[in-house]
């Protein structure tokens, strides 16, 4: 009998969630499906080398901050395209991140995580005096409409712009899991002696899958700063994000591919709940239950949404070959 | 096993004066030999005495003090664990190091993707790998279900896909049954007998003296003895480094 080929998963997935933003044109429901898009497409860089790589950085933001100064600055002060803009943060934070991980990656678990924050916290103060001494720190990013300056007053297209970075981010992750590159990552972060002893120049694969995640996360610090339409250091560069980025790669599945989207899609509308609806003088009860749940499901599932999609997998979908020795 | 009597001509590792300290402790004094092209060599010496740490400095997770390393005439103090790997020097580890979150035959073809970049080929070459260890029905087995004999023979058959021409051995039989044990030194003769040099660390006396060729004495990090295994079995200062001096 002739075996029918299942389309993967993973694409399915993809589908739905590009389908998601024509069931209601809804300026809040577009708006909460680019939020959790965007913070997927983030988390699901960090989660290149932090997940599959085991490469704790808090440093992300630097990264985001980069990206979003170097597209938001070259259009509020020299009129170019975003467009071009966003590339050229994507090589800024190519840049940046072999110079971050040049300096840490020497450095092991806790050191390199700290190192990360140190560097994202560097620029912050650098980018802060830089701006103090010229405009101002808070940068208005004008608003000529037409998509020449990725301005839209349809919410939609922001949507999909971002669930497109999205795309590319699960197709980078995934070609790399297959890839020789892939497969080296996976065994640097579980066992860096081991897969040096096996010929893997594990230093080098780290900066290549570092800049890789430091060139998405850049890109989409472009994109953020051309949706928000304002910048300024203690926001672009604040730490919130970086520790965004990786709690909801954890909660959705660390070292996975449909993790990062899975937690931000259960992590994005939540937080907005408990910051916005029970918000003015309760902000900090939302605040509180928001950091309980989280603890709780932490604690609870430590391996993440996937983890649990996995264990219900294998207990009632798959059954494992007894071997014969 | 039978022993040879003469040792073989061509060195392919030496290690000329090699020196190491960890702050104040000596971990290596000017250790100095040769390792005979396609020989078995064991490493014996109580605990503490600097076996691993000169495992380390050959396969370049420890740089060495002073000294030279130089394998098939190439100085190797300069290169990297992974360059060292790359030019045929392959080791397991005291605990073994799997990759517990990759299936058995993807922990081999992580050693295959140093020669090639066929993922097809290096799954085929995997399996024929594990088939010589045993361990072909475990393919795509998660290595952390394995017992600790299959986990060693699995670091084994992934440090053989890199390869290699010296194979560096730590406490292989460690944690084994007898059963399971003889199973590893069959698995050691026939890989010697494909010309594999092999440099394993044991604590088993029964066993180094069985399966070795000729036997290195490491004490408080010197080199206090080399022979074959009958020579050493009778030399006064490695017994008297085992079970000290006679009052």
């Amino acid at each position: 009998m002739k075996k029918i080929k299942l389309p993967n998963p993973l694409l399915i997935f993809m589908i739905i969630l590009g389908i998601l933003p024509l069931l209601s044109s809804q300026h809040f429901y577009l708006h909460m499906l680019t939020l959790v898009f965007l913070f997927a497409f983030f988390s699901e860089a960090w989660n290149l080398i932090s997940g599959f790589g085991k490469q704790f950085s808090l440093g992300h933001v630097a990264f985001f901050g980069i990206g979003a100064y170097v597209t938001g600055i070259l259009y509020a002060d020299y009129g170019i395209s975003p467009w071009i803009g966003i590339l050229l943060s994507g090589i800024g934070g190519i840049v940046l991140s072999l110079l971050i991980g040049f300096a840490t990656f020497r450095l092991r678990a806790f050191f390199f995580a700290l190192s990360t924050i140190a560097c994202a916290e560097a620029l912050r103060v650098l980018i802060t005096y830089w701006r103090l001494g010229s405009t101002g720190l808070g940068t208005t990013i004008p608003a000529a409409k037409g998509f020449k300056y990725l301005t839209f007053s349809n919410e939609i297209y922001y949507t999909y712009l971002a669930y497109v970075l999205l795309l590319l981010a699960v197709a980078a992750a995934y070609k790399i899991t297959k890839s020789k590159i892939g497969y080296y990552l996976l065994a640097t972060g579980e066992d860096e002696e081991a897969a040096r002893s096996l010929g893997v120049n594990t230093y080098r694969i780290k900066l290549i899958v570092f800049a890789i995640s430091g060139f998405f996360t850049a890109v989409g610090g472009g994109f953020y700063c051309m949706y928000t339409r304002y910048i300024e250091p203690s926001m672009v560069f604040s730490i919130d994000f970086s520790v965004q980025f990786a709690v909801f790669a954890i909660v959705g599945g660390m070292g996975t591919i449909a993790g990062p989207i899975l937690g931000s899609a259960l992590l994005v509308p939540l937080s907005t709940f408990f910051r916005s609806w029970i918000g003015g003088l309760f902000t900090p009860i939302g605040f509180f239950s928001y950091g309980i749940i989280l603890i709780v499901i932490i604690l609870f599932i430590p391996g993440g949404i996937m983890k649990l999609i996995s264990l219900v997998d294998e207990k009632f979908f798959k059954k494992l070959p007894i071997p014969e020795k | 096993m039978a022993h040879i009597d003469e040792k073989p001509s061509e060195n392919i590792l030496e290690l000329d004066n090699i020196t190491k300290y960890f702050g104040g402790i000596h971990a290596l004094q000017g250790v100095s030999l040769n390792i005979k092209r396609g020989a078995i060599i064991g490493l014996i010496g109580p605990n503490g005495a600097g076996k691993t740490t000169l495992f380390n400095v050959i396969s370049g997770f420890i740089p060495p003090d002073k000294g030279i390393i130089t394998f098939n005439q190439k100085v190797l103090n300069k290169l990297h664990p992974h360059e060292r790997s790359i030019l045929g020097i392959g080791r397991t580890f005291q605990l073994p190091k799997i990759f517990s979150n990759m299936s058995v035959i993807e922990n081999v073809i992580i050693g295959l993707l140093q020669n090639s970049n066929d993922f097809s080929a290096c799954k085929e070459q995997a399996k024929e790998l594990l088939k010589e260890v045993e361990l072909d029905s475990f393919s795509e087995f998660s290595p952390k279900d394995l017992p600790i004999a299959s986990k060693k023979k699995l670091e084994i058959c992934r440090a053989l896909a890199t390869a290699p021409k010296l194979l560096l051995l730590d406490e292989a039989i460690s944690g084994l049954t007898p059963k399971e044990t003889l199973e590893m030194v069959d698995l050691i003769g026939t890989l010697s007998g494909r010309g594999l040099t092999i440099f394993i660390i044991e604590h088993v006396m029964k066993f180094i003296m069985n399966v070795s060729q000729w036997v290195i004495v490491l004490n408080h990090g010197e080199k206090i003895a080399e022979g074959t295994p009958e020579d050493i079995s009778i030399n006064e200062t490695v017994i008297e480094a085992y079970l000290g001096r006679k009052e």
